[in-house]
This record gives structure tokens, C-alpha cells and sequence, in this order.
């Protein structure tokens, strides 16, 4: 770069970093959908561990409230707030919400905007989170989950997802928890949320269960709280990455005279630390909801997924350990071999723009795979350098739990 | 008159938030710029600008000087790409979409020009401002100096500082 052009090559620069023609829309957008509104009250019910935790200077002083918490549970709570007295407050919360026809909750999760629904991760900042759901006219339940990058719909008949604006996933299913949102839409079934809960609290032998009122800037509350253990060990691959595999404890605010749930909130304890995860901000009852919301906008040139289909040398690939299946998926992008790249996919076809990422890359190095107990696929650790000399180093997630048992790519690329 | 940035915080703190919009609006290719120093991606630059903004917006009420907006942004959008640095070592299930509609949208930074935008980011923060300012606004002489609060003299003797810093910088084989 010649020194005396130093301006032409500012100009140069910029306009090579460039705009986006939506940006200001879409920052605009996730900020009227923010729960933090400066310059203005929310008037939503002001939870104080929501703000004591939201500050990282103040988290161990709440840790240390909540520790000291859990160990009076062991000595008063059980004798003073016994289980029964949970079992009250969540009967009498299910019958809060049973004529319940439609939903509609805010939250926010710590985790990547451009990750499902169940990923979760204490140092990431919040996503928010929108989901609604409605009793339609023809007795089917429909419902709705957006977050960035991400928007799902179910309707007992079928679930379709839009991931990035214009890659599609459909699937025939009655089930109502596709693409591991079964954790939220347990949220928005909010009824049966409850008699979960209450179902645990009949049966609580460790004293996980406590029931108290909380003063909280003036406004009293009912506040239900669940410890639960995380189902991996603690140097497990998968440890705080997802909700079952997070050592985590619940809070439930109720309105202390018509015990409608009204908030709850979601702490990892992640051995040095209690992060506030996931909130819900703002629950609204049997709001008008246009049937039309439940039905996706799908750009005509999306690229769907497909399931993987039984191959004519379909034993080939279905005997492959998880190495070798690795090893053959980044041979086929390292030859740009796409056909064969498509047999460790579930896309209906390879973006020309992908191709250009991950064509052409060099192999540095495949090593030992490696299972998590929270997982049912295998781990494969990576290092490859792209085209662009970009270096790439990570575990690819694999798994063949398929009717064709193929060896499918399932993330960490 | 160019409305400063003082203007527009306190504006968007009164609850308007087409003020905040014109902060966006005014720094967008700014906070690109400090996240693309960092992070090479421009569409993982484009993320981070998003969630700098939304911080900027969640935090404004703790900015105690209206006038410091722009290198407190630029602060915000540094510790977020580093961040995101951070996080390139967690598990993602589709990172291969992201980089794919990325290489779509936008091409990448030469070796040059991200040798030129590493060099800015270095610069003291009052010139570092005012060329960011001047080159990813584009602004005006006159418009910069509205926006930081400074006079036309003092931006224009800012930016001819910063101009020999770029001019004077090591080349590339050079480091």
C-alpha cells in the first residue's frame, strides 16, 4: 500500500466494510424486544434476583444468599414451609391457569443466536426468546417459538423451522418438541408445567422443593424454588451446555393472591459462580392471536432438509467407525466432491456460498473420537485450514441414529 | 445541524428511540470496522455489531458522559468480538449456515486492508474516533466535529495526526 494514497485507501476500506441495508431495522427490532428499556419503566413485576444476578459484582454476594438459603431450607423451610405447603401453592397455580386458551411469554437464555433451542452457555450474553401458543377453533394446539435466527412452528400435525431466513426444516410429528425446544414448549404449556412441578413436589425426599414470600421493592411475592442436579458429570464434554446437563436451580414467581405464575427463572451453579440463564419476562394470558401467526413465511429459494435416505451402497457408509466417517466427509469437501459431502448431510442441496467456506480445505489432522453421556452421537476433534488460510479447529458431532444408520453431520462446523 | 452525539443519548434516554436509530445508523460501519479487526469474519462482524448496539442500548443509562458514546461503543463492540472469539471454541450446530450466507452477503477484507483497519484501532482514541468518524460515516469535517463536541480546528489537527500514524505505519512484511 503506497503511504501517499492513504485517504483513497480509508475510502477504499470503508466501503469494503460496508452497510447492510436492514441493520438498523434488525438492531431496532431486538431492541424494542429487549426486556431492558432505558429511559423508560417497564412496569413488569421487578424480580430482585433478576437484578441482583444480572450484575457480575454482586453475583457472589447472591450465591452466597442462595447457599445460605439452601441450607436453612435443610433446618427451618422443611419445618416452617414444608412441601405440603408447595403442594398447595401449585394446585391452587394449576387451578389459576386452566381456562388458559392462548399464551404468550418473553424470555431471554444465555446462548448463540444462531444455535437451536437448548444450547446454553453462563458467559454468553442473553438471547431473546418469544413464544406463543393458542387453542385453535378445530381443537388443534398451535404454537410459535421465535429467536434470532430461529423460528418454529407446531401444530400437533406438523413442525416447521426456518433456520437462517431461508433454510427450511418440515417433519410430519404430533409431538410438540421438535429441534430440542421440548424444554420451552413445556413453558408454554404452562398448565402442565405446573403439574410437573407439582407431581415433584409430592415426591421431594432430598428437600430440592421450597415455598416463601419474597418482599420485592414493595410487592409481595410467592416464590417456588427447585434444585436439580445435572445429568452428566462434572468434567463431562457437555457439563452447563445444556439445560439437563446444567447443575441448576428454578424459580417460580407467583402472584401471592391468585397464584398466577407470573415470572421464573432459570440459575447455573457452575462451581464458582450462579448466572441467572434464562428468564421469562413477561407472561400474558389468553391474548387475541391471529391464526395466521402459526404459518411461516418460506422464501422460495430455501433449501430444505431431508432425512437420509437408504443408499444403493448404503453399507459402505453405515459401517464406518466415526474417524472414518469424519475422515470421508472432509475428503469429499477437501475434493469438492459435493454428491458425496451430501451423504454425510441432511440439506437437500450444498449452497454455492458454503461450498466456497468449506471447498478445497486441507486436512491437518482427525483425532480420537469421543462420546458424551448427554449426547447419543460421537465427537470427532478437527483441524482443517480453509482456502482462505482460515484455520479451523474443533469437534464435529456425528451421529447415525437414522433409519438408513449413515453417519450424518449434527454440528461443530 | 448534525445533532452530536451527546444530543442523541440524551434524547434516546428521554424514550426516543428514532434518536438511538440514528446513533446505529451513524456507527454502523464503525462498529464493523472494530469488530472485523478482530474477528476477520464479516458476517460474524455483522453479529457482533448487532449485539454491541443492543448493549450499548441495555447499558446507555450507565454512561455517565453523553460524549464519550462513540469510544464507549467502540469499547463495548471490542470486549464483544473478543468474546466471540472466545466462544468460536464452544459447540455450534451451525456455524457451516452462518459463514454460508455470510460468504453470500459480503466478501472479506485483503490482507492489506486488514492490516490498515488493525492499525486504526490502534490509533489514541480522540483519532481513532474522528477517522472512523470521517471514513466509515462519511461525515464531514464539520459534521465529526458537531458529533464528538470538539471544534473544526481540533478534528481537522486529529485527523492530520492520524493520517501520518496510517501513513507511517509498519508495512505488513514488517511485522
Amino acid at each position: 500500500m503506497k503511504p501517499e494514497h492513504i485517504e483513497q485507501n480509508l475510502e477504499q476500506l470503508a466501503d469494503k466494510i460496508g452497510t447492510r441495508d436492514s441493520f438498523v431495522d434488525d438492531v431496532m427490532s431486538r431492541i424494542k424486544n429487549s426486556p431492558v428499556q432505558p429511559g423508560k419503566k417497564t412496569g413488569k413485576p421487578n424480580i430482585v434476583l433478576r437484578r441482583i444476578l444480572m450484575k457480575k459484582t454482586v453475583k457472589f454476594t447472591a450465591a452466597a444468599v442462595i447457599v445460605i438459603a439452601a441450607v436453612l431450607s435443610l433446618t427451618i423451610w422443611d419445618t416452617a414451609v414444608p412441601n405440603v405447603m408447595a403442594s398447595e401453592v401449585l394446585t391452587s397455580a394449576i387451578q389459576a391457569v386452566q381456562n388458559t386458551y392462548s399464551i404468550h411469554i418473553k424470555a431471554k437464555l444465555r446462548t448463540l443466536p444462531q444455535d437451536n433451542f437448548s444450547y446454553i452457555n453462563p458467559e454468553l450474553d442473553f438471547v431473546p426468546i418469544e413464544m406463543w401458543a393458542k387453542q385453535s377453533g378445530d381443537g388443534r394446539v398451535r404454537m410459535r417459538i421465535d429467536k434470532p435466527r430461529r423460528q418454529l412452528t407446531m401444530d400437533g400435525q406438523a413442525a416447521t423451522m426456518i433456520i437462517n431466513h431461508n433454510y427450511i426444516t418440515q417433519i410430519e410429528t404430533s409431538a410438540y418438541g421438535c429441534f430440542n425446544c421440548d424444554w420451552l414448549t413445556r413453558l408454554i404449556a404452562v398448565n402442565e408445567l405446573l403439574e410437573n412441578e407439582l407431581k415433584m413436589a409430592k415426591d421431594d425426599p432430598h428437600h430440592e422443593i421450597s415455598v416463601y414470600h419474597e418482599e420485592i421493592d414493595g410487592q409481595n411475592l410467592l416464590v417456588l424454588q427447585r434444585y436439580s442436579q445435572a445429568n452428566v458429570s462434572k468434567d463431562d464434554y457437555l457439563r452447563n451446555k445444556f439445560i439437563q446437563s446444567a447443575e441448576r436451580t428454578f424459580y417460580y414467581y407467583f402472584d401471592p393472591e391468585t397464584k398466577v405464575l407470573i415470572g421464573m427463572q432459570m440459575i447455573v451453579h457452575t462451581g464458582g459462580e450462579d448466572v441467572l440463564v434464562f428468564e421469562i419476562t413477561d407472561i400474558e394470558y389468553n391474548p387475541e392471536i391471529a391464526d395466521s401467526h402459526f404459518t411461516l413465511d418460506i422464501p422460495s429459494n430455501a433449501t430444505y432438509h431431508k432425512e437420509p435416505e437408504i443408499l444403493p451402497d448404503n453399507e459402505k457408509y453405515a459401517n464406518m467407525t466415526p474417524k472414518e466417517a469424519a475422515t470421508a466427509f472432509f475428503t469429499a469437501c477437501a475434493q469438492e466432491d459435493w454428491e458425496e459431502y451430501l451423504k454425510f448431510n441432511t440439506e437437500s442441496r450444498v449452497n454455492e456460498g458454503w461450498k466456497r467456506v468449506i471447498g478445497g480445505i486441507e486436512i491437518i489432522s482427525i483425532g480420537e473420537p469421543f462420546q458424551s453421556e448427554g449426547y447419543g452421537g460421537w465427537f470427532v476433534p478437527y483441524e482443517i485450514k480453509q482456502k482462505d488460510g482460515h484455520i479451523r479447529k474443533h469437534n464435529l458431532a456425528l451421529r447415525n441414529d437414522n433409519p438408513a444408520k449413515r453417519w450424518v453431520v449434527d454440528g461443530g462446523i | 445541524m448534525t445533532q452530536s452525539d451527546a444530543q442523541l443519548v440524551q434524547e434516546t434516554l428521554d424514550g426516543d428511540r428514532q434518536a438511538f436509530a440514528l446513533l446505529v445508523r451513524r456507527y454502523e460501519r464503525s462498529v464493523r470496522a472494530v469488530a472485523m479487526s478482530i474477528v476477520k469474519s464479516s458476517h460474524t462482524a455483522d453479529d457482533i455489531a448487532q449485539d454491541a448496539f443492543v448493549r450499548a442500548w441495555e447499558q446507555l443509562p450507565t454512561l455517565r458522559n453523553p460524549k464519550v458514546f462513540g469510544p464507549w461503543l467502540m469499547k463495548i463492540t471490542r470486549r464483544s468480538a473478543i468474546d466471540s472469539l472466545r466462544r468460536q471454541q464452544s459447540l455450534t450446530y451451525s456455524d457451516g449456515l452462518d459463514q454460508m450466507a455470510a460468504h453470500e452477503r459480503n466478501g472479506q477484507l485483503d490482507e492489506k486492508q486488514q492490516h490498515l483497519l488493525e492499525t486504526i484501532d490502534r490509533l489514541p482514541k480522540a483519532e481513532r474516533q474522528v477517522i472512523m468518524l470521517r471514513y466509515f460515516g462519511p461525515h464531514s469535517v464539520r459534521d465529526v466535529a458537531n458529533i464528538v463536541g470538539r471544534s473544526v480546528g481540533t478534528v481537522t489537527k486529529q485527523l492530520s495526526r492520524a493520517h501520518k500514524r496510517l501513513k507511517n505505519r509498519p508495512q505488513e512484511s514488517e511485522q
